[in-house]
């Protein structure tokens, strides 16, 4: 399109095209799908980065030793480059927010997870601390499902209240 | 300005992301008309592809918007689930657009017609 000032406040736009309405709606489907936490530590002292990686698989090795697997988890080192990981984490900060995460279909392998922030900080390395917030929550997942539907098996109704 | 043989695309562009679903969405505004002819030779798909390989894009895709001076490309399942179901700190891939600003070009030979200008204020 091309737009131009036609007068005082007045834009002209010209040259838009359009097409035909599409014979589908578009629908935005949410589904349960499991439970998640997420905790956090900061880790402090000399390679925090390497440090707080650590620490987050030792939760993970920790859990698994008491025959918890959660189906997906992720450790994030916050500060050394874990917000866009593309890139080695840096390795010269001297802190790090430690953010451990994990999704699972069963409510009690989310829970069981979340226990074990607390004895990083009591019995882990020292430089761990953070736990301020106790233990973190755990949330039901709605997951997002954009889709398509055919408009002829869609009857519209208006309701106005 | 330095020297310096190479700049990085923040010099000449500013950026924004978000997410639909599992997909991202980044654009890359140039500041002047020259920096878009410059993106718009050097900022392909594949270049965008490579540089962002370690989210695993499956597909990436460029779009032009030359009244806007801007690309937008969108990375294929590159949220790791999606804003709901995501384990990262940055479900919907906000930081993206920032994290392609710091990409490293080759300073161009007009780099002053490719810079922001100065503005009144």
């Amino acid at each position: 399109v091309q737009p131009r000032q036609a007068g005082a406040d007045l834009v002209e736009i010209t040259g838009a095209k359009g097409k035909p309405a599409t014979d589908t709606y578009k629908v935005s489907l949410a589904y349960r799908d499991g439970f998640m936490s997420s905790g956090t530590l900061m880790i402090y002292g000399d390679h925090a980065a390497a440090k707080a990686r650590s620490c987050g698989e030792m939760i993970l090795r920790r859990l698994a030793r008491a025959g918890i697997r959660p189906e997906r988890s992720n450790i994030e080192c916050l500060g050394a480059g874990s917000c866009v990981p593309i890139q080695p984490l840096r390795d010269d900060v001297t802190e790090v927010m430690l953010r451990v995460s994990v999704h699972d279909s069963r409510r009690d392998v989310v829970e069981r997870f979340t226990k074990e922030f607390a004895p990083l900080v009591t019995s882990g390395p020292p430089g761990v601390t953070g736990y301020t917030t106790g233990r973190a929550p755990v949330r039901e997942v709605f997951a997002y499902w954009p889709a398509l539907i055919a408009k002829n098996v869609v009857q519209a109704k208006v309701e106005f209240c | 300005m330095s020297n310096k043989t190479t700049i990085r695309l923040t010099d000449i562009a500013h950026g924004r992301s978000g997410d639909k679903g599992n997909h991202s969405n980044i654009a890359a505004i140039a500041y002047t008309p020259a920096g878009f002819d410059y993106l718009r030779e050097h900022l392909t798909a594949e270049i965008v592809r490579g540089y962002f390989i370690a989210l695993g894009p499956t597909r990436v895709e460029r779009f032009e918007a030359p009244k806007l001076l801007a690309l937008n490309f969108v990375l294929y399942d590159v949220l790791a689930g999606g804003a709901s179901r995501s384990l990262r700190i940055d479900t919907q891939g906000k930081a993206l657009a920032l994290a392609l600003l710091q990409m490293e070009i080759e300073r161009p030979p007009n780099l002053g017609e490719l810079v922001r200008q100065a503005t009144r204020h």
